[in-house]
């Protein structure tokens, strides 16, 4: 961005909190066709078919109805004020738009590119740059898909959208956003917002990152970030915050920063993931490598339970498979999480139950299939109730291999064990919680049953991963957090999601 | 021996003749003004001035050339240690402005500085980033530093707690508490020197404005304390 145009932005001022963007209660539409389903008819579309409460004013040139509602000719003549615009026209005919706004409207998110990306459209940024201060509104994008508010029927995706929770993420990437809903509602994510950032003319990361830190709907927040010119800020935003609500970043184009021109030792190990590496380190913040990695680690933080103690790394790790076991104990310990041994007493405990010879009695507590299957599936239930009571461990990894699990008494047994999983999890005693792993070989014979089995487990309210380095991934992520609140003191209780985060100090 | 300004008038002074990287011993008067301690010194000029300079110092002392045409002293022969007396000083004063002379290189003059005991070799660094401002570096010297590139960064102002994890953070970390029967470094030595630098009235936050980059390398690190052995600021242009 130049000068000029980063000095009329700060002139258009940024104290507007973003509630409105999130739950507005009117929507204009510009980019509505009669003849064709442009942008603005699907827009519409999806709003309704959300279920989206509020008014809906379409804006065109001369059309009267459009998509069955009153057309107006201008932002400016809607008949009450607007505080969400969305605008698909050809980027030509937006400064117009919007300049004749006369400050009727909040909120306007440009759809359409041409605003200077990749070197083109200099003076029409500029012009859009005028008209946000002559139409006086805040601005999302330009070339930015816009929002995605579940508990509000807005949406930029097709399909069915998920139910409204705690998760609340921004991308610098319109097409990556549309990956993280899809790909986080398949893995049980529940948002407050998604929001693809665009252009980031106006509105950037750090008033998103501001906005969720703020906003007691969102419990964790998620960000994709590739530029974020106001470095500091978002460095102090999240400081400030001590990652009370953890903060999961994906940032591309770490290695892409060409090294600085150092005249200094220092100046020639700098590099930009080295600076994103520290602000991890000193925020808190969990720094991913994919997006996989990042739907796995929000998946993990969203039914983290802020009033609780935080991750201390005591795991308890159950399932079919010895291999796997050990693998899974490799990859776990490598990330600084311990499987404690059982205790003496509990082990005569489970003596006692009945365990027989092939099943382990150690962490991890390897138990094959046919042992599985011992009591009608009774005794892995009594195992893990006898463990969690005793040892009171952080967290129970439980995973189940489903190619070997699934043949016995024709899926009977799976079933058993998926009911146990649920009644496990509803019973977990205070500081314990139950994360699953379904593994399979992704064969088309076993995913139906493992995707039943998933969506069964991630309505409950379960963290569920497909493999088990996916899910020590996300518990290495936890370590980091918990360890991070422990070094400073926090230890649970006094903390309420919420009312807390003061990012407007 | 000169007192000590305060660090915004050395660097002005700079500033005023035009300088962009501060000279050894301007870089380490800096430091000493936050308390991070250097070998005890005098700067010469002539060949007439050793004599005095040894009465003010103790015990086998090390030579090093100032000249702003010679961004590394080692590699180009202009440091010399464990001189003992004038003529060996002299002598090798002559050879290094001889070849000063030959590369038509400027010589501000010299810095005779005590020898400083056995220790650790520590790296302490800084620079401002263009998004996040002033940045601080600690690692371990010599290789680890040089071919392992084992360091830890974070943005200013650090905390104490961060500092301390920016020491666990490095691979050589066992070595500064005394591993393989090596020198033990008090945590809190290196805490309070990296709070010095990059704290919240650190160096590298106090004179944000003016620094662009900073090396302390090496900083020689013992039981009983941190000094810096060589250093270098780079100013940030205006």
């Amino acid at each position: 961005m130049n000068t000029a145009v980063e000095e009329s932005v700060q002139d258009i001022g940024n104290d507007v909190a973003l509630d409105a963007l999130f739950h507005p209660s009117t929507i204009a539409v510009a980019g509505v066709s009669s003849k064709s389903v442009g942008q603005g008819n699907s827009f519409i579309r999806r709003l309704r078919r959300a279920g989206y409460k509020g008014n809906i004013y379409p804006i065109h040139p001369h059309e009267t109805v459009l998509e069955g509602l009153p057309a107006y000719r201008g932002l400016a003549d809607t008949p009450e004020p607007i505080d969400y615009a969305f605008i698909a026209i050809p980027a030509e005919g937006v400064p117009g738009l919007l300049a004749g706004a006369n400050g009727r409207v909040k909120f306007a998110q440009v759809m359409s590119s041409g605003f200077g990306e990749g070197g083109r459209g200099q003076a029409l940024q500029e012009a859009l740059v005028d008209a946000l201060r002559i139409g006086r509104m805040r601005l999302l994008g330009p070339n930015c898909l816009g929002v995605y508010s579940p508990s509000a029927g807005i949406s930029f995706v097709e399909g069915q959208m998920t139910q409204a929770g705690s998760v609340g993420v921004f991308s610098q990437s319109g097409g990556l956003s549309v990956d993280i809903i899809n790909h986080g509602a398949h893995r049980g994510l529940r948002f407050s917002g998604v929001v693809s950032l665009g252009n980031c003319l106006d509105i950037g990361p750090c008033e998103l990152l501001e906005h969720y830190l703020s906003d007691t709907d969102t419990h964790v927040i998620g960000a994709y970030l590739e530029t974020v010119e106001e470095g500091r800020r978002f460095f102090e935003a999240l400081r400030a915050a001590n990652a009370r609500k953890p903060v999961v970043i994906l940032k591309g184009g770490c290695t892409a920063q060409g090294q600085r021109a150092a005249a200094s030792h220092t100046g020639s190990l700098a590099g930009n993931d080295r600076i994103w590496k520290a602000l991890a380190s000193q925020t808190g913040s969990l720094l991913v490598d994919s997006l996989e990695d990042f739907i796995d680690t929000l998946a993990a933080f969203q039914s983290w339970d802020p009033t609780q103690a935080p991750f201390s790394g005591r795991v308890v790790l159950f399932g079919n498979g010895g291999g796997a076991s050990v693998l899974a104990s490799d990859a776990l310990g490598r990330l600084d999480i311990e499987l404690p041994a059982i205790t003496s007493e509990t082990v005569q405990t489970l003596k006692e139950l009945g365990v027989p010879p092939g099943a382990s009695l150690d962490n991890p507590l390897d138990f094959p299939a046919n042992i599985l299957n011992r009591d009608g599936g009774r005794l892995p239930e009594q195992v893990l109730e006898a463990v969690v009571r005793a040892e009171a461990p952080d967290i129970v990894l439980l995973h189940l291999n489903l190619p070997v699990v699934l043949p016995y008494r024709d899926g009977g047994l799976m079933d058993e064990l998926m009911s146990m999983v649920l009644r496990l999890d509803a019973a977990m005693q205070q500081g314990t919680r139950l994360f699953l792993v379904l593994r399979s070989t992704g064969q088309a014979a076993y995913e139906p049953k493992r995707q039943e089995c998933a969506q069964m487990a991630m309505k409950a309210g379960i963290p569920t991963f497909l493999d088990l380095s996916a899910a020590a991934r996300a518990l290495g992520s936890l370590k980091k957090h918990g360890k991070f609140l422990r070094n400073r003191g926090f230890l649970g209780q006094e903390q309420a999601i919420g009312g807390t985060f003061s990012s407007r100090s | 021996m000169e007192t000590i300004k305060p660090a915004r008038q050395l660097i002005e002074d700079a500033k005023r003749g035009r300088r962009r990287t501060l000279d050894e011993p301007t870089s380490k008067q800096i430091l000493e003004s936050y308390g991070i301690r250097t070998p005890r010194s005098m700067v010469i000029r002539f060949s007439s001035e050793i004599g005095n300079a040894l009465r003010h110092l103790s015990g086998p002392v090390v030579l090093k050339l100032i000249s702003p045409d010679v961004l590394h002293k080692s590699d180009f022969g202009a440091v010399v240690l464990g001189l003992s007396d004038e003529q060996a000083i002299k002598a090798a004063i002559e050879d290094i402005s001889q070849r000063c002379a030959d590369h038509d290189y400027q010589v501000e003059g010299f810095l005779l500085e005590e020898t400083v005991g056995k220790g650790h070799e520590i790296v302490i660094g800084g620079y401002k980033d263009d998004a996040f401002g002033p940045v601080i570096m600690f690692g371990l010297g010599g290789i680890f530093v040089e071919v392992m590139r084992d360091v830890a960064f974070r943005i200013c102002p650090i905390t104490e707690v961060d500092a301390r994890e920016m020491m666990e953070e490095l691979r050589g970390a066992a070595l500064l508490r005394g591993a393989r029967g090596g020198i033990s470094i008090p945590d809190r030595i290196l805490i309070d020197t990296l709070l010095a630098v990059g704290g919240e009235r650190g160096m590298l936050m106090d004179l944000t404005d003016l620094l662009k980059e900073l090396d302390i390398n090496p900083l020689r690190a013992d039981e009983q304390g941190v000094t810096a052995l060589d250093a270098r600021i780079v100013l940030a242009e205006d």
